[in-house]
């Protein structure tokens, strides 16, 4: 990620200053994976305005503003959280290699389904109950720009094949952070869906695909120089 | 044959095997002050350090089956294990290089480590560690390992899978990305911080520079930065399911930031500091005081 990537959303949001603003655009017009993330920042927008507005099951943010408020001059803000052991997975190793292959699977064939058909609810709709999502389509598929999804599946693809030439202890290494990485991806799909004009959720998803993204590059070249 | 009379023939041929299987190669030869030294290693470890002669030392342990091949071309010095058959596995090397010279490391496993080399260092491993100290530039990777690296003069870009990474009194740039472990960024002065994990802590201390941009996201894990009295920033944190601390006294600006972010400056503003953890505590310190 470029320096500037975090910062398409304030260019947005028309937040940036003259000077940021106009660097960003030097920026723009030569760097096609930002301009991709900033399509994809808009077409979230645009999706997002469509929706039905409804509070966010998990909103700290009043809270958190309240605390702050407050004028306390040192700030401990405790929002309530979640319990630490809630949503997370503890498995034995095979454990978390079967389920690593299971969710590569489902993410793959998820992408696949998203790039045919964009109508397809994708990640989404297995993360979320239909009564609660409040759009029916893959945040993943509207974040990510067409060259990054189409690589993302690319990868995904090229797994299998990485898995043939690696040692096993390498791979089983690899599942179980892939799956780490997909848990997160999941997790912030489904706050996402509870809470789609939020902001920092979209750039969040967007960075732990990037890094899923990374980690599949990896695998790749690890494959190539073992051949 | 009796059980004692068996052991002891077996330690015997064991005995006897280590100097058959195991050889040494030791060779120095002169070199310019400036160069590229680059080692492409199977497995096993491999130790560079940094010395005041212009020559390079190569000392090496490996089976009989494995030769050093030394290649030399222009300011480019090349080590390669060759084997009779196979990968060159077991080849541990020892090797010192004029100050200043460039460090490349492409390795499958072992732990490798350079020691004021002086100069820019780039390191590829899958599994092992990867310990640097007194450097200028380093690119680090590992999937299988920690990354540490302590006194650096330059940028450090290192990127882990399943382990974390430590950097500490580092002048430059510094990129840290990995998925399972925590990033420690220790005594960092540099005008671009970015670190991130999925699954794990962040932590910061150093300097933040007026006109920096200091970027630090987790998932899983908590993000606490130690901030100098006097710093002015402009502080974005973020979270979906944590919470936020901070020591300073906390001015909100504008709107206060947007949907799912608290926005507000610490003394007048100016360096970007984005501080996130999907779950976790985000922690504003005061440096030095806890």
């Amino acid at each position: 990620m470029d320096r500037w990537t975090d910062r398409l959303s304030e260019y947005l949001d028309d937040g940036l200053n003259e000077h940021d603003r106009a660097r960003l655009e030097e920026h723009l017009a030569a760097c096609a994976e930002c301009r991709g993330v900033m399509e994809g920042l808009r077409a979230v927008i645009r999706q997002a305005g469509a929706l039905q507005d409804r509070p966010p099951a998990n909103d700290l943010w009043p809270r958190i503003r309240e605390r702050i408020e407050a004028g306390a001059d040192v700030v401990p803000i405790e929002a309530a959280r979640p319990p630490r052991g809630k949503g997370r997975l503890a498995f034995t190793f095979p454990q978390a290699a079967a389920a690593g292959i299971a969710l590569m699977l489902f993410g793959a064939t998820t992408a696949w389904f998203a790039l045919r058909d964009a109508a397809s609810p994708a990640v989404v709709a297995d993360a979320q109950p239909a009564a609660q999502a409040p759009a029916q389509f893959s945040f993943t598929g509207q974040l990510l720009a067409p060259e990054v999804q189409q690589r993302l599946t690319e990868l995904e693809a090229a797994l299998d094949a990485a898995r043939e030439r690696l040692d096993p202890a390498t791979v089983a290494v690899i599942v179980k952070n892939l799956t780490l990485v997909e848990t997160a991806v999941r997790e912030a799909e489904e706050a996402l869906a509870r809470d789609p004009a939020n902001q920092y959720l979209r750039e969040h998803l967007v960075q732990t695909l990037r890094t899923k993204v990374g980690v599949l590059e990896r695998v790749t070249d690890l494959a190539r120089a073992e051949t | 044959m009796t059980r004692f009379a068996a052991l002891a023939m077996l330690s015997l041929a064991a005995g006897m095997a280590v100097p058959l299987s195991a050889q040494r190669t030791d060779t120095t030869f002169s070199v310019g002050r400036t160069g590229t030294l680059r080692v492409d290693n199977h497995q096993g470890g491999i130790r560079v350090r940094g010395w005041d002669q212009s020559s390079i030392r190569v000392r090496a342990s490996h089976p009989s089956r494995v030769r050093v091949d030394i290649t030399r071309s222009n300011d480019i010095v090349r080590l390669e294990g060759e084997a009779t058959r196979g990968p060159a596995r077991g080849l541990e090397y020892e090797i010192d290089v004029p100050r200043g010279w460039a460090v490349r490391i492409d390795s499958h496993t072992g732990h490798i480590e350079t020691e004021n080399t002086g100069g820019d260092v780039i390191v590829s491993t899958v599994n092992g560690d990867i310990i640097v100290a007194g450097v200028a530039d380093a690119r680090l990777e590992t999937v299988q390992g920690e990354i540490v690296v302590n006194d650096a003069r330059g940028g450090i870009r290192a990127s882990g899978v399943n382990r974390g990474i430590r950097v500490a009194n580092v002048v430059g740039d510094v990129i840290a990305e990995t998925v399972t472990g925590t990033v420690a960024l220790e005594n960092v002065d540099a005008a671009r911080v970015s670190a991130s994990t999925i699954n794990g802590s962040i932590q910061f201390t150093g300097r933040i520079r007026d006109d920096g941009d200091y970027s630090f996201d987790t998932h899983n894990g908590d993000a606490t930065v130690a901030i100098a009295a006097g710093a002015n920033a402009n502080v974005t944190v973020a979270t979906h399911g944590g919470s936020v601390e901070s020591d300073f006294p906390v001015q909100l600006r504008g709107d206060a930031g947007r949907m799912g972010e608290l926005q507000f400056e610490l003394g007048r503003g100016g360096a970007r500091l984005r501080i996130e953890s999907f779950n976790g505590v985000i922690r504003i310190l005061r440096a030095g005081q806890r």
